[in-house]
C-alpha cells in the first residue's frame, strides 16, 4: 500500500521548485512596466539627462549582432515594400455606395440642407445622412464590390468620406455589414460616439445607443478603437466587445448559452457530494448547452448538475442573484472571467418549485436564497457556476437576476456564454 | 566603455527581463518589490558590465547580481531569508536547463514549457495553486473558500508542486540529482 505521508523535499528539490514557482509567477503575474526601461531612464537621470547608452528603442524581438544578416534583412524588407505597392495597386475594384434596398416610408436621405426620398439606386454622396426610421431598414451595397451594409430600425449612418477608404458615422441603431476585402491601408470605418471599428473585410454588427457601442464580429476581425484610446482591442471571429465613457473595450466570446455538465450514479444529496467525488470535476456523464441559465425538470436518483460560463452584463451597476433547486444547490460568482476568486453568493435548499422566487407564498419569500447586492461592469465578463446535487427528488435549477432598472428574471443566453472545458 | 558593449547589454538585458523577473518572483513573492530589485541589478549590471568577459555568461552573471540585490532587498525589510547551497544549486540547475534549452531564443517562450506543465495539472491541483502562488491566499482560506478540510489543501499543494517538478525535469530531459 503507498503511503499518504508526504515524501520529503531535498534541498536540490526544493530549489527546482522554487525556480518553476517564480517562473509560473512571472509568467502568468502583473507586470506593470519593463524593468529595462525604467533601468535605462534612472541610468540617463544619473548622467544629467545625457544619453548615455546608444539604446534603441525597446523591442521584444531579438537583434542580432550579425551583421551579415542585415543586407538579407533589408533586401527582404526592400521586397515585401514592392510586393505591398503591388497588391495596393491592383487591389480589389472599389465601388460606390447604391441604395440596393429600402423597407418602409420613414427611410430618407438628408443632404445639406435638403431631405431626399430615398429609392433603390440612389447613390450615396459624401455627408449624406441615411435614417431608416421607426420600422424602417436599408441596405447599402458597393457595385460590384460584393460590400453590404444593412440598417436596421431607428439607425442613423452618416456618408463621412470616400477619400481614404469609406468613412462613416454612426450615432444610434445597428447594423450589419458584410465587408469584401479593402484596399491595403484604406480600411472601412464606422465611427460612433464612443468608438471606431476599422476593417479590411468581415463580417461584423454594430449597435449603437447613447451610451455604448457593440461590436459582434462573425468573420475575420475587427479593430475596435475606443474613443480617445491610443490602440485598439482586435475583436476577431465569434467575439464581442462594448465601448463606452467608462466602459473599456475587451475582446469576449460571442454569447448565446450556458454550459451543463451532468454526472450520474453520485449518491448523496449534498453540493459536497459532488464536489468530493473523483468524477468531479472533469469526468461528467454527458454535455449539453442550455440556452438559458435554466434547466428542465428531471425525475432521476444520484443526479448532479453544473451549469458553467460567463455573464455579460448589459449596464453596469448593482446586481441581485437569486437561485432555486429541486435539490441541494449553491451558486458561485467571480470578480473577473477567472474562476480562480469565485465565490458562492447563494445557495438553496432542495425540495422547491422551479423559479420558485415568483411564488406568493410569505414563506417563500422569507426563505428566498439570493445574493448580495454585487456591482457588475458591463463589457466585461464574469465566470459563474451553478451546481445542483440531488439525491431522489426531482432536479431542476434556475438561477435568475435583476438587471439595475429592469425586472428580475432568469438570466438569458444573450447574457451567457458557455465556459470550454479541455478534456 | 565603449558603445558596442553598451549595445550589446541593451541586447542581453531585453533578452534576459524575463529570466531576471522570473528569478527574482523565486525569491520574493511581491511583483512590484521584485520589479524594483530587476531595475536595480540592471543598473548594478549595467555598471559592471566591463567585468563581463563572456556575453553567453551573462544569465547567471545576472541571476548573481539579483540574488544579493534579493538579499539585501529582504534585510532591510526586515526579512531575512537563507537558502542552503543546494536549493541554489537546485534553482540554477532550472534556469540553466532552460538556457540550454535551443529550441527558441525567447524566455517567454521557454517558460511555456513551465506553463504547459502547469496547465497540465488536475483541475483541483491547478485551483489551489492559483489560489496559493497567484493570489497570496493562506492554505487555511483557500480551504474556507473551496470547503475542503486544510490538510486537503496542503496536500493537493505538495501533489501539485511534485507533478511540475516531474514534468519540467521531464520535458528539459534534466538527470535526477
Amino acid at each position: 500500500m503507498p503511503s499518504d505521508a508526504p515524501i520529503p523535499e531535498t534541498a536540490h528539490q526544493q530549489g527546482r521548485r522554487i525556480a518553476c514557482e517564480g517562473i509560473l509567477r512571472s509568467h502568468f503575474g502583473r507586470r506593470p512596466s519593463s524593468a529595462v526601461s525604467q533601468a535605462i531612464e534612472r541610468l540617463k537621470e544619473n548622467a544629467g539627462g545625457r544619453r548615455i547608452i546608444s539604446f534603441a528603442e525597446p523591442t521584444e524581438t531579438r537583434r542580432t549582432p550579425h551583421t551579415l544578416l542585415r543586407p538579407a534583412l533589408a533586401l527582404a524588407a526592400g521586397i515585401a515594400v514592392l510586393l505591398r505597392l503591388g497588391f495596393w495597386y491592383f487591389g480589389p475594384t472599389m465601388g460606390k455606395p447604391v441604395l440596393a434596398r429600402v423597407t418602409g416610408p420613414a427611410v430618407s436621405i438628408e443632404r445639406g440642407t435638403e431631405f431626399i426620398p430615398a429609392s433603390v439606386g440612389l447613390r450615396l454622396e459624401p455627408t449624406d445622412v441615411l435614417r431608416t426610421g421607426t420600422n424602417g431598414a436599408a441596405t447599402v451595397a458597393f457595385g460590384k464590390e460584393r460590400t453590404t451594409i444593412e440598417l436596421s430600425a431607428d439607425t442613423e449612418l452618416k456618408l463621412a468620406s470616400l477619400a481614404q477608404g469609406k468613412r462613416f458615422q454612426m450615432r444610434t441603431g445597428q447594423l450589419k455589414a458584410a465587408v469584401s476585402r479593402q484596399r491595403p491601408f484604406q480600411p472601412m470605418v464606422v465611427g460612433t460616439p464612443q468608438a471606431e471599428a476599422r476593417v479590411l473585410g468581415t463580417e461584423f454588427t454594430l449597435a449603437v445607443t447613447p451610451d455604448l457601442t457593440r461590436l459582434d464580429v462573425s468573420d475575420g476581425k475587427v479593430s475596435f478603437w475606443r474613443t480617445g484610446d491610443t490602440k485598439p482591442v482586435e475583436v476577431k471571429k465569434n467575439h464581442h466587445a462594448f465601448a463606452g465613457k467608462s466602459v473599456e473595450p475587451n475582446s469576449l466570446p460571442t454569447t448565446g448559452g450556458i454550459l451543463r455538465e451532468i454526472w450520474t450514479d453520485i449518491p448523496g444529496g449534498e453540493v459536497n457530494d459532488l464536489l468530493d467525488h473523483p468524477h468531479y470535476p472533469n469526468r461528467p456523464a454527458r454535455r449539453d448547452l442550455l440556452k438559458s441559465f435554466e434547466t428542465p425538470v428531471i425525475e432521476t436518483n444520484n443526479y448532479a448538475c453544473r451549469l458553467i460560463g460567463y455573464i455579460h452584463p448589459p449596464v453596469t451597476g448593482e446586481y441581485t442573484f437569486w437561485i432555486a433547486s429541486g435539490g441541494y444547490s449553491a451558486l458561485w460568482l467571480s470578480p473577473d472571467e477567472n474562476s480562480v476568486g469565485q465565490v458562492r453568493i447563494a445557495t438553496a435548499p432542495g425540495g422547491l418549485p422551479r423559479q420558485w422566487w415568483d411564488g406568493s407564498s410569505q414563506q417563500h419569500k422569507l426563505m428566498m436564497p439570493q445574493s448580495p447586492k454585487i456591482r457588475l461592469v458591463a463589457g466585461r465578463r464574469y465566470f459563474i457556476q451553478a451546481v445542483e446535487k440531488a439525491a431522489t427528488n426531482s432536479s431542476h435549477l434556475e438561477v435568475a437576476w435583476k438587471v439595475p432598472g429592469a425586472e428580475r428574471e432568469v438570466i438569458s443566453g444573450e447574457f451567457l456564454s458557455p465556459f470550454k472545458p479541455k478534456n | 566603455m565603449d558603445s558596442e558593449k553598451l549595445h550589446i547589454f541593451e541586447i542581453l538585458a531585453k533578452q534576459h527581463e524575463p529570466m531576471l523577473l522570473a528569478y527574482i518572483l523565486s525569491l520574493v513573492s511581491d511583483p512590484q518589490l521584485a520589479e524594483d530589485i530587476a531595475q536595480d541589478t540592471l543598473v548594478i549590471a549595467y555598471q559592471k558590465i566591463a567585468t563581463l568577459r563572456k556575453p553567453e555568461a551573462f544569465g547567471p552573471w545576472l541571476r548573481g547580481i539579483a540574488r544579493l540585490e534579493v538579499f539585501t532587498a529582504l534585510r532591510k525589510r526586515g526579512k531575512e531569508i537563507s537558502f542552503e547551497p543546494a536549493v541554489l544549486e537546485g534553482m540554477e540547475d532550472v534556469f540553466n536547463a532552460l538556457e540550454r534549452n535551443q529550441a527558441t531564443e525567447r524566455w517567454q517562450e521557454r517558460f511555456q514549457i513551465v506553463e504547459e506543465c502547469f496547465r497540465a495539472l488536475p483541475q483541483k491541483l491547478l485551483q489551489v495553486c492559483q489560489l496559493h502562488y497567484f493570489d497570496d491566499q493562506k492554505a487555511r482560506d483557500i480551504a474556507e473558500v473551496l470547503q475542503i478540510g486544510l490538510d486537503a489543501v496542503l496536500k493537493r499543494l505538495e501533489r501539485a508542486r511534485d507533478a511540475i517538478r516531474d514534468c519540467v525535469q521531464k520535458r528539459l530531459k534534466m538527470d535526477e540529482a
